[in-house]
């Protein structure tokens, strides 16, 4: 008898989404893909933006 | 607000001052390090080194790397240059040359063979020194290679183990079937003895796991497909992180790129283990309704080594406080300050994070 119960299986992962994006756009390389994120925001739109906050950005 | 540690890959790591390196650090670093005194002993033994010999650090440290644990590298192609290296050293040469040393050697394991290179380093104030290795093809076993040569196999150095309590998968990694309440208890006792500290605390250590996370994910990558994960398809990235935590059962995650033109991800958590375990607001005396931090932090160390880049993930929206799902939205670092100023204003979910940060001036420090 064993001193320990086996490993229990990993159940298999049924469920996925990857939502939102352009299926094109997920098949780039991942370093390329995150590398092209505007990771310090979108640019100022003033048509949408509070005037101070698009004030901020300049 | 307390500031994360930074992923590795932004730190300059100089191999003659590994000594200066803490264990942790040499675990974040995305490829092999060993460190062996003049007769070859092992002194140090990184994760990725572990992750891809599939030996357990306990089992190797203090043995000799040439005759019980790497067998494959006796012979003049390795262990000839390191004696010469060392002797050569010890003779008072001097200079780049007598500082480090590259080639190429193939190690034989009975599980497959890898093609590395290898950068020997004299570490800069002590008798010791560093072997840097870099794996470039992963291949089947080499069915002509002698047996008896074969790199040890962690049941050659430790056969008994499964009768001494130790789990092991099946590429040698120990595991701890760690049962939910035991999550329920360490909250519970972070809520009794120091409530104010469970986001930092949980958030540093998800951080922490997630470098290793990454370790072990690149590994598998490059063995079952010879690739890394940032060669990989972004799909792909992504189904294996959230296979990471649901195979674990810690819940399943789902990206959303929806707000990727904003520089913002979305990752949403069905069922997660730490919401599930968390007091229930009503009984929660310390008014967090936020409580996915291991996980949030997790997918920092995670997310930040694939990108190359200082990412955070934040949780703003959790299960434990009602919401159907919990919500982790990823952002630069430098924006972290909004998200956070935006959750202790009280907004909750993603939207009002996303106007929020759209309100936000852009982060002006670097996030690399």
């Amino acid at each position: 008898m064993t001193a320990h119960a086996p490993p229990v299986p990993a159940p298999e992962v049924t469920r996925f989404d990857a939502s939102g994006a352009p299926p094109e756009a997920l098949d780039r390389p991942a370093g390329e893909f995150l590398a092209s994120i505007p990771w310090e925001g979108p640019s100022p739109d003033p048509d949408t933006l509070e005037a101070a906050a698009f004030l901020a950005w300049l | 607000m307390l500031d994360l540690a930074a992923p590795s890959a932004s730190v300059p790591f100089d191999p003659h001052l590994a000594d200066d390196r803490s264990d942790a650090e040499l675990d974040a670093l995305p490829f092999g390090v060993i460190a062996l005194d003049e007769e070859g002993t092992i002194l140090r033994y990184n994760l990725y080194e572990s992750r891809f010999a599939r030996l357990d650090r306990n089992q190797v440290v203090g043995r000799n790397f040439f005759s019980e644990v790497a067998r494959c590298t006796r012979g003049e192609a390795f262990e000839g240059r390191f004696r010469t290296f060392v002797a050569a050293g010890s003779g008072g040469a001097s200079g780049a040359a007598a500082g480090t040393l590259r080639f190429q050697f193939l190690f034989d394991f009975a599980f497959g063979a890898q093609e590395v290179t290898i950068e020997l380093v004299r570490a800069a104030s002590a008798p010791r020194f560093y072997l840097l290795i870099n794996r470039l093809r992963i291949a089947p076993p080499r069915p002509s290679f002698p047996v008896e040569l074969l790199a040890a196999a962690q049941r050659d150095l430790a056969p008994d183990e499964g009768r001494q309590g130790v789990l092991r998968d099946d590429r040698q990694r120990r595991f701890v079937d760690a049962p939910a309440p035991l999550f329920a208890a360490l909250r519970a006792t972070c809520d009794r003895l120091a409530p104010e500290t469970w986001s930092i605390f949980a958030s540093e250590w998800g951080v922490q796991w997630g470098r290793r996370a990454a370790v072990d994910l690149e590994a598998s990558a490059l063995e079952e497909g010879g690739r890394s994960l940032r060669e990989l398809p972004m799909r792909e990235v992504a189904r294996r992180v959230s296979a990471y935590f649901a195979e674990r059962g810690w819940g399943s995650p789902s990206f959303d790129f929806t707000a990727v033109p904003e520089g913002l991800l979305v990752i949403d958590v069905a069922r997660s283990a730490l919401a599930e375990a968390a007091p229930r607001p009503s009984r929660n005396l310390h008014g967090s309704d936020l409580t996915c931090h291991l996980v949030a932090g997790c997918l920092t160390g995670l997310l930040s080594a694939v990108a190359d880049r200082r990412l955070a993930a934040r949780e703003v929206a959790c299960m434990a406080g009602g919401a159907p799902h919990c919500s982790i939205v990823v952002v630069a670092h430098p924006r972290r300050s909004a998200v956070e100023t935006a959750l202790a204003g009280g907004s909750r979910g993603v939207e009002p994070i996303r106007a929020a940060l759209r309100r936000a001036p852009r982060g002006m420090e670097s996030s690399r």
